[in-house]
């Protein structure tokens, strides 16, 4: 493991020495991609394991820090048990084919960001918040290449600075270039703007697009007769220069991807930009991109709570995931032994992170604790003067050594005092005058405190930041004990205030569930996207014999769109749900079908059962190959199936939506995102996750996130009824059981596109007895409501339904019976 | 002889006059003082060794120091024997004016001082206004947590702290180093004047002992990096 020198006066920003040489490789990456597929004929379509393109990232996976064996995140896929699964490869391509797909219908050329690339793969899949270490090396990659930074005390002379005015004018202008023709040139005179392009284009929401340009009159003009391959040369010179902007500043725009309603806000940028990005799982969202100090990097924290509720654990917890940004944690206890605390501190390193190269695994050198005497009298003053002035004489020392070139650290000095209260046992205490005086040491201070209202109504309104932690259920046998994390306050920045789950626990360490509007709010940018008329599934067609491959199909399921599959008793409707999600995709756009064949068109399912355990949907999935493996000879579909099971008891709605999209936001940052999912079993919800039932936004909150991802979804619900067969779906049944139907009626009012009811076969389709009749209720851009289809559960497959009678197409009594 | 005297010490109360309005035990002793040849002196040296001083009261022992005191009977020997006697006694004190004044005694004994007269001593009075110190020096002997407090009194009264700067090396030998490092962060919260600060300090450095911030941490401090590497 890499260790700081202790001499060393310079934080080393985290895979500083990996992302410059992993960043040279994306260009070399990009350059094969450009040169073998950018005509995107289809003919050479790059595939995942493609020697060549692996040979890129050679020099990246021969840096010594790699050949340690550490950081095993770069190679492996969040799934793969191989070596070489070439994540980063993946990570690229499917980038470079999101932009071929965005951008299908023009004649430009474009590209993803290499920094986009670069911060995704610098990002553990399984722990989607490590992109904060991440995001330290790609801004101060921007910063550096700019000259730019936020406001700050100690700004090397060479940096211009930039504050939320700027970024606000900088949107502004974004703004009008997107509404006009969404064509964002590279402002070379405008240093920071220009950062703040390629920043957004980091963060994925702009996209470069290639092209020649003639400038004249400071007004850049579109030279008609630009051939592809002229654009295609222009991004080859663009990557060999191994540069983020090329020195005239013309040979791309940036232009906004669709799926982007709007930019983000400035505020939130600036978060991003000038805050500390939280290396803890939910902290973005709730921080809004990172925990923001003062110009002078002083932040002031009241954190309280009820003994056992984690304060120290959590100050601890935050100690071990900052180290790699250099932060030096300074305990001060007054309560615990030091070596207590060192114990603690190491039970709460979270696994992923020891095996980075990031990580200093001596903690003594990013940790300290001592423990605090104070006597009996005048304690605040005492350690004010032995303690607070001390250190700030020490840190004072240092500032003399301003280093011209050299940007601020992020966030040098953590100093918790655990805990305050103790100190201020005299009434006659200056807390206002010690308040102040923390907040000129250039560090966070985290003032620990127990529950004392009185001290907190005092307190709050000199501290910047105030967080509560509370274990709620500890005092009753009925109830798990959840830990809720309260943010009121955070005065220099927007935040999402309120009550948010966390965990603390050793494997995983620290991680934050938020509040269910505010894991709305983070996603409120991103549109729903509206089901993929390019490509669709051919699964309930395929049965019959005479399916043809086009926009006429009789009921083709509209890729990313959301399917409800609800009816009484056991009709198979997981393998049924499964096979339609499992089934290879079509499109009209054969270039882009074929491009997209070896990557996208894999299937890939998320289930997330409340059922059955993964065995079952294992099991079901075997069935399903056997079975396709005739139906779809020629397609060669690869599948992969991923259950998330719930057992029953007391989830919370918090974590289970958080769980659910860290799975989805894993596989995009393995570099094989799902491309469907199937909440199974849904009616399982009544009675045995009480906590899910009771909330009345669990739903509309999962749904309207779920949309936000590229994603065919698939609900099933099994209706209730009690009493005999014949009297199920009653009236009074359903009136009983309302409550438990409400995921039913969320999944009908939210989420469907496709919604078709399973029931057994009537009196008068007895020859369809053992099968179930399938039966399509409605359905988007079809007309087909009504069109019934024959499901075998035993052997997974669906077969056509014939009338009876050739006259009734639709047995309208029979169907309002259903539709109870 | 012994036996004597151990009756003359067990007879011995406050009130306890002869014909002459003396008090017998000390009259006994000014005599074995001024009378009692060498050989004699020795014999009841030796006889006062034999006692059973755990047999004996607090105030019994008290009588029984006085004997010494005044008779000049002092040896290491006598004063070896009671000082352990005299550890036991203050061990099964429980009340604190027993125990200041079991420890005042073995002050006396200790220091064999002219100054004072017993009188002056057990009325404490006297030597709390001109030795101050007197009592956290004793009580160190025994019980820090005793002489903590006594110096932090002595601290908070404003006292210039000479005294208590002559006395401390001895004070301090016998005490752990961390107890010591939390006393004189007790002693420093009761300063009143910016003297008494820069005193205490100058004790602190002079015992290399460091309250507040902790060498570890100021050096770590030291070297925390304000400015990051660049990496381009």
């Amino acid at each position: 493991m890499k260790k700081m020198k202790s001499q060393d006066k310079h934080a080393i920003i985290p895979y500083s020495n990996l992302g410059k040489v992993l960043l040279d490789c994306i260009f070399d990456g990009l350059i094969y991609f450009v040169e073998t597929n950018g005509d995107l004929t289809g003919e050479q379509s790059l595939k995942a394991s493609d020697e060549n393109l692996r040979k890129c990232f050679s020099p990246f996976f021969n840096h010594p820090e790699n050949i340690r064996g550490v950081n095993p995140h770069f190679s492996q896929g969040h799934t793969s048990k191989n070596k070489w699964e070439a994540r980063v490869v993946k990570i690229l391509l499917k980038t470079c084919i999101d932009v071929m797909e965005e951008t299908k219908d023009t004649q430009g050329f474009a590209l993803p960001s290499p920094l986009f690339i670069l911060h995704q793969i610098l990002t553990v899949p399984e722990e989607p918040h490590s992109s904060a270490y991440s995001l330290i090396f790609s801004r101060t990659l921007l910063f550096e290449n700019f000259k730019v930074f936020p406001e700050h005390v100690l700004l090397p002379p060479k940096y211009k600075s930039f504050n939320i005015s700027d970024i606000n004018n900088y949107l502004d202008n974004f703004y009008s270039y997107t509404k006009q023709s969404n064509n964002i040139p590279q402002t070379k005179n405008v240093p920071a703007q220009l950062m703040l392009a390629h920043f957004l284009a980091m963060k994925g929401v702009f996209y470069l697009r290639f092209g020649n340009r003639e400038s004249g009159n400071n007004k850049i003009k579109r030279n008609k007769k630009t051939t592809k391959k002229d654009r295609i040369n222009s991004a080859l010179a663009y990557l060999s220069a191994k540069k983020l902007s090329d020195d005239k500043g013309k040979s791309f725009e940036f232009h906004k991807f669709t799926f982007f309603e709007e930019l983000p806000e400035a505020a939130t940028l600036v978060n991003e930009l000038a805050g500390i990005p939280m290396p803890i799982r939910g902290a973005e969202t709730i921080f809004q991109g990172g925990l923001k100090t003062d110009s002078n990097s002083n932040l002031v924290i009241r954190l309280s709570g009820e003994p056992g509720s984690g304060k120290t654990s959590f100050a601890l917890a935050l100690s071990a995931v900052m180290s790699p940004l250099n932060t030096f944690s300074y305990y001060l206890t007054l309560e615990e032994s030091p070596k207590d605390l060192k114990n603690r501190l190491i039970s709460l390193i979270p696994t992923y992170l020891k095996k980075l190269s990031i990580f200093n695994s001596d903690t003594d050198s990013w940790f300290w604790s001592d423990k605090v005497f104070v006597g009996q009298k005048n304690r605040l003053d005492f350690f004010e003067s032995e303690y607070i002035d001390r250190i700030s004489e020490q840190l004072n020392k240092r500032k003399s050594e301003v280093i011209q070139e050299s940007l601020p650290a992020i966030c040098p000095l953590i100093i918790v005092i655990d805990s305050i209260r103790v100190l201020l046992k005299e009434e006659n205490s200056n807390l206002e005058k010690f308040i102040e005086k923390c907040k000129k040491l250039n560090a966070i201070i985290i003032l620990i405190s127990a529950n004392d209202e009185k001290f907190h109504h005092e307190i709050d309104y000199m501290v910047d930041l105030v967080i509560h932690l509370n274990h709620s259920g500890t005092h009753t046998q009925l109830e798990k004990p959840t830990r809720i994390l309260q943010l009121s306050k955070t005065r220099h920045q927007i935040s999402r205030p309120g009550s948010h789950v966390f965990h603390l626990s050793g494997e995983k360490g620290l991680r934050i569930s938020p509040q269910l509007p505010s894991q709305i709010d983070k996603k409120e940018k991103i549109s729903k996207p509206i089901p993929s008329t390019d490509f669709y599934i051919n699964f309930f067609n395929e049965y019959k014999k005479d399916t043809i491959l086009d926009n006429s199909t009789p009921l083709s399921i509209w890729n990313t769109s959301q399917v409800l599959f609800h009816g009484y008793g056991s009709s198979g409707k997981a393998g049924l749900s499964l096979s339609l999600l499992l089934s290879p995709i079509y499109s009209k756009n054969i270039n882009l079908l074929s491009t997209k064949s070896q990557l996208n068109l894999n299937r890939k399912v998320l289930i997330i059962s409340l059922l059955y355990p993964e065995n079952y949907y294992n099991d079901l999935k075997s069935r399903i190959a056997k079975k396709f493996q005739n139906l779809y000879k020629e397609h060669n579909v690869r599948s992969k199936v991923e259950c998330l099971y719930f057992y029953s008891g007391y989830l919370t709605p918090e974590d289970f939506i958080s769980r659910i999209l860290q799975k989805l936001d894993e596989a995009i940052l393995g570099g094989e995102p799902f491309t469907g999912i199937l909440l199974d079993g849904l009616h399982n919800v009544s009675l045995q996750f009480h906590k899910l039932q009771e909330s009345d936004m669990v739903w509309p909150t999962l749904y309207s996130l779920l949309a936000k991802y590229k994603l065919t979804i698939v609900t099933t619900f099994t209706n209730f009824a009690i009493g005999n067969e014949k009297n199920r779906g009653a009236i009074d049944d359903d009136e009983i059981l309302l409550k438990g139907h409400k995921p039913l009626l969320h999944a009908l009012v939210q989420a469907t596109d496709y919604h078709f009811i399973l029931q057994p076969p009537s009196v008068r389709e007895g020859r369809y007895e053992g099968k179930y009749i399938v039966t399509l209720k409605s359905a988007i851009r079809h007309k087909l409501a009504g069109e019934k289809f024959v499901w075998d559960r035993e052997l997974l497959s669906l077969s056509q339904y014939y009338q009876t009678t050739q006259t009734k197409i639709f047995d309208l009594e029979e169907y309002s019976n259903t539709d109870k | 002889m012994s036996s004597k005297i151990l009756n003359l010490i067990k007879s011995d109360e406050t009130d306890t006059v002869d014909v002459n309005g003396e008090k017998p035990l000390l009259k006994e002793a000014i005599n074995l003082s001024n009378e009692g040849t060498r050989e004699q002196n020795d014999e009841a040296i030796i006889q006062l060794t034999n006692i059973d001083i755990s047999l004996l009261s607090v105030y019994q022992i008290n009588s029984f120091l006085s004997f010494i005191y005044y008779s000049r009977l002092f040896n290491d020997k006598i004063f070896r024997k009671i000082d352990s006697s005299l550890k036991h006694s203050f061990h099964e004190c429980d009340t604190d004016t027993i125990t200041k004044r079991s420890l005042l005694l073995r002050f006396v004994v200790n220091n064999f001082s002219n100054r004072y007269s017993l009188q002056e001593v057990l009325s404490e009075e006297k030597i709390r206004n001109e030795l101050p110190w007197v009592w956290s020096d004793i009580a160190s002997v025994y019980n820090w947590n005793l002489a903590e407090e006594e110096i932090g009194n002595i601290i908070s009264k404003g006292d210039t702290l000479e005294s208590l700067i002559i006395r401390l090396p001895y004070l301090i030998k016998k005490i752990d180093k961390e107890q010591l490092k939390n006393s004189f962060v007790k002693w420093y919260s009761n300063t009143v004047n910016k003297k008494q600060k820069q005193i205490l300090q100058k004790w602190a450095t002079n015992l290399n002992i460091k309250f507040g911030l902790s060498i570890s941490a100021e050096y770590k401090l030291s070297n925390i990096p304000l400015f990051q590497e660049s990496i381009i």
